[in-house]
């Protein structure tokens, strides 16, 4: 079972790292979708060692929502617009890739030595894994060039405090869960609607144009 | 319950907007009465919570009704009926100058019910992480207002406001997830009940805690809820969003959203210096924030050109005087408050004379506008009686509230006072030339200048509130004002029974 956690915390940085450091959407639906995957397996395993009926269903929703639902919803808009965005990042996939090393090995070398025994209680690799997917997360939104960018930068870092919740074993009400990837959900198609309105008005969408409103 | 009702008016109001966005009459005259059934319920909520012996009710895990949330609900009831029957009027107006549509004005209806909506459970949550959801909803139900126009610049705003907040609020949510971690340590007893704020109010005995993981807590709280307040340095998207909002929403962001993410702060405050035993940490970054949001907004708006961005800027430097009162102990804590309602009261007020300037003048730029006086006599005398009381001229509520602060801020901070004293002095500056830039006489003479304005319904929701805010002041001086503003301090602080 601890192979598989492993593994499973191991490929969740492997597939933030491919989303974060892509420049096409495509790639980085299907990254998005794999690292999903991974989060949703990874909290049904726990579930099943820990008989947990709470963490089972909070799994299969995860797999519901930001597996089937999200990239559903995405394909379905963009083949109703008939369009393909495009990502862009600031810096070049090898640069991104390197940062994303550098932040993967701070998090480990702070957590092990100065953690201070909280985080060891759990999951170490899975605590890792969440901590430096936020910051890999947060990079892939300071360096995106177009509003998909920066939409993806977002359900990545849900994404990774999804997985911080896990790691630190902290259990809410199965509703909260629930409104919490509501929010996801709703963030995205708020988000997806402005984005195209930009696109509409602005004839591209990325975020460079954005730059009107200064003092 | 009255609360069920502040739960059931605005989803039913929203259900049918959105259901039905043809029939733009129908849904003209339900929001109408759904806003003035949800100011009721809030009026009913507040009698309800205050009459119980402690001003607190608990239905874990879900909500926690207590005095603080009553008030603040009262204060929400209020800004949203003025906000729903002047949005009547504007966006007829719009309607008239082609701005509108009416599937547009129905997801507005729709969209502003579900911000009140997301108001509420914010300030009734009992878990901190339905608190967070709940006030990321607001964040996600206003977007779409905040790019009502369609614009590019409304776009633009729009956007920054969504991206900030929501990875603000992230940040928020690493904190709460923080302060989880410092007070579990580690393990997984009890550790359900960690996250909710009546946890903390009776707590037996205080209870072991890592004082470092804590601070850091707290630190991203302030950092990412004081995105959400509008705190410099982290207020970028707040100038934007409410120069480009439609008025009506400009006034229900900055008299309510604003407050009610500080109000959210101020419970992990006192929470916070509880476990700590001492108020003075938390205390210094109250201070800190509060006194660069007051100096950075008052030299902002000495450059503004833009009449709703300077009303923005003004927001962040009210939202940093409110943010400094908490930080000077019991009696400051009131003054605060009594801010956070005058101020509550009165941006609205502007809002909406800001909405009439720009339907008169199709401009938001105060060089473009001219001969305000004496074009709109009626929106000018109430724009400057309100200026003056955001000002704080006695009979202002601000008047109290400031020299409350001021009084109190010269005993225990004398340096951050003097600077706060500063920016007041700046900040009346700048909105005052705004103003009277406004009314200065043009050098020809314009067709429009010389019609005479009549009373239309907005004029009569701004008479309405100076009304309220004098009569505000008058209860605040009373013995019973000043009880009510007492139990709904102790009803929050931190108690070890």
């Amino acid at each position: 079972m601890e192979t598989l956690f492993t593994i499973l915390s191991c490929g969740y940085i492997f597939f933030a790292m491919s989303t974060a450091s892509t420049m096409r959407f495509g790639v980085a639906l299907r990254s998005y979708i794999l690292a999903s995957t991974t989060l949703g397996l990874l909290i049904l395993i726990l579930g099943y060692r820990e008989s947990s009926l709470h963490l089972l269903a909070l799994g299969l929703l995860t797999l519901i929502f930001k597996v089937l639902l999200i990239p559903t919803f995405m394909q379905y808009f963009f083949s109703l617009s008939g369009v393909r965005p495009q990502i862009g990042s600031r810096s070049k996939p090898t640069l991104t890739r390197f940062i994303s090393f550098i932040i993967i090995l701070f998090v480990s070398i702070t957590l092990v030595f100065f953690g201070n025994g909280h985080f060891l209680n759990h999951n170490l690799l899975i605590t890792i894994a969440a901590f430096a997917s936020v910051g890999i997360a947060s990079l892939s939104l300071v360096f995106a060039k177009s509003t998909y960018g920066q939409l993806f930068g977002i359900l990545m870092i849900e994404n990774a405090f999804s997985l911080l919740i896990l790691a630190l074993g902290v259990q809410f009400h199965l509703s909260i869960e629930f409104w919490l990837l509501c929010t996801a959900l709703v963030a995205w198609m708020i988000m997806h609607i402005l984005s195209d309105r930009i696109r509409a008005v602005f004839g591209v969408e990325t975020v460079s144009t954005l730059n009107e409103l200064s003092e | 319950m009255p609360f069920i009702f502040l739960i059931i008016i605005p989803v039913i109001v929203a259900f049918l907007a959105f259901a039905l966005p043809t029939q733009i009459r129908f849904i003209r005259r339900i929001s109408l009465v759904g806003s003035v059934l949800f100011f009721l319920g809030t009026i009913g909520h507040a009698l309800w919570v205050f009459s119980f012996p402690d001003q607190r009710q608990s239905i874990q895990p879900w909500f926690l009704f207590d005095a603080l949330g009553a008030f603040m609900t009262l204060i929400v009831g209020w800004v949203f009926m003025t906000a729903m029957f002047v949005s009547h009027k504007y966006l007829i107006d719009e309607e008239k100058l082609g701005h509108s549509d009416t599937t547009r004005v129905a997801h507005y209806y729709g969209f502003a019910f579900l911000f009140a909506l997301a108001m509420i459970l914010t300030l009734a949550a009992d878990h901190m992480i339905m608190m967070w959801v709940a006030l990321e909803s607001s964040t996600l139900a206003t977007t779409l207002l905040v790019a009502y126009n369609g614009k590019r610049r409304s776009l633009e705003a729009a956007w920054k406001y969504i991206v900030l907040c929501s990875t603000g609020l992230l940040v928020g949510l690493l904190g709460i997830l923080l302060f989880f971690v410092a007070l579990s340590g580690g393990s997984k007893d009890e550790v359900a009940s960690i996250l909710q704020f009546s946890h903390f109010l009776s707590l037996a005995t205080i209870p072991t805690f890592d004082v470092e993981f804590l601070k850091i807590a707290f630190i991203l709280l302030c950092v990412g809820i004081g995105t959400k307040v509008g705190l410099v340095p982290v207020h970028n998207w707040l100038p934007d969003a409410h120069g480009e909002t439609p008025a009506p929403i400009s006034a229900m962001l900055s008299g309510v959203l604003l407050s009610v993410a500080l109000i959210v702060l101020v419970r992990f405050k006192f929470i916070i210096d509880g476990l700590l035993g001492d108020s003075s940490w938390t205390n210094h970054f109250f201070i800190f924030f509060g006194v660069l949001s007051v100096l950075y907004a008052a030299l902002m708006t000495l450059r503004q050109k833009n009449y709703k961005r300077l009303l923005a800027y003004s927001s962040i430097e009210h939202m940093g005087i409110a943010t400094f009162g908490f930080a000077l102990g019991p009696i400051g804590m009131i003054a605060a408050l009594l801010h956070i309602a005058g101020h509550a009261i009165l941006k609205p007020l502007l809002f909406f004379a800001s909405g009439e300037i720009l339907h008169s003048y199709h401009t938001t730029h105060i060089g473009e506008i001219h001969g305000l006086r004496k074009r709109m006599p009626k929106t000018s005398t109430i724009f400057l009686f309100g200026l003056l009381g955001l000002l704080a001229m006695p009979p202002s509520v601000l008047f109290l509230s400031e020299l409350i602060i001021l009084t109190q801020g010269t005993q225990s901070a004398l340096i951050p006072t003097l600077l706060v004293g500063v920016g007041l002095v700046i900040a009346s500056y700048g909105l005052l030339r705004g103003f009277f830039d406004m009314s200065k006489e043009s050098t020809h003479t314009d067709e429009h200048d010389t019609g005479r304005e009549k009373w239309t319904s907005t004029h009569i929701v701004m008479v309405a509130q100076m009304i309220l805010l004098v009569s505000l002041s008058g209860f605040a001086l009373t013995h019973a004002g000043q009880q009510m503003f007492l139990m709904i301090i102790n009803s929050v602080i931190f108690h070890v029974v």
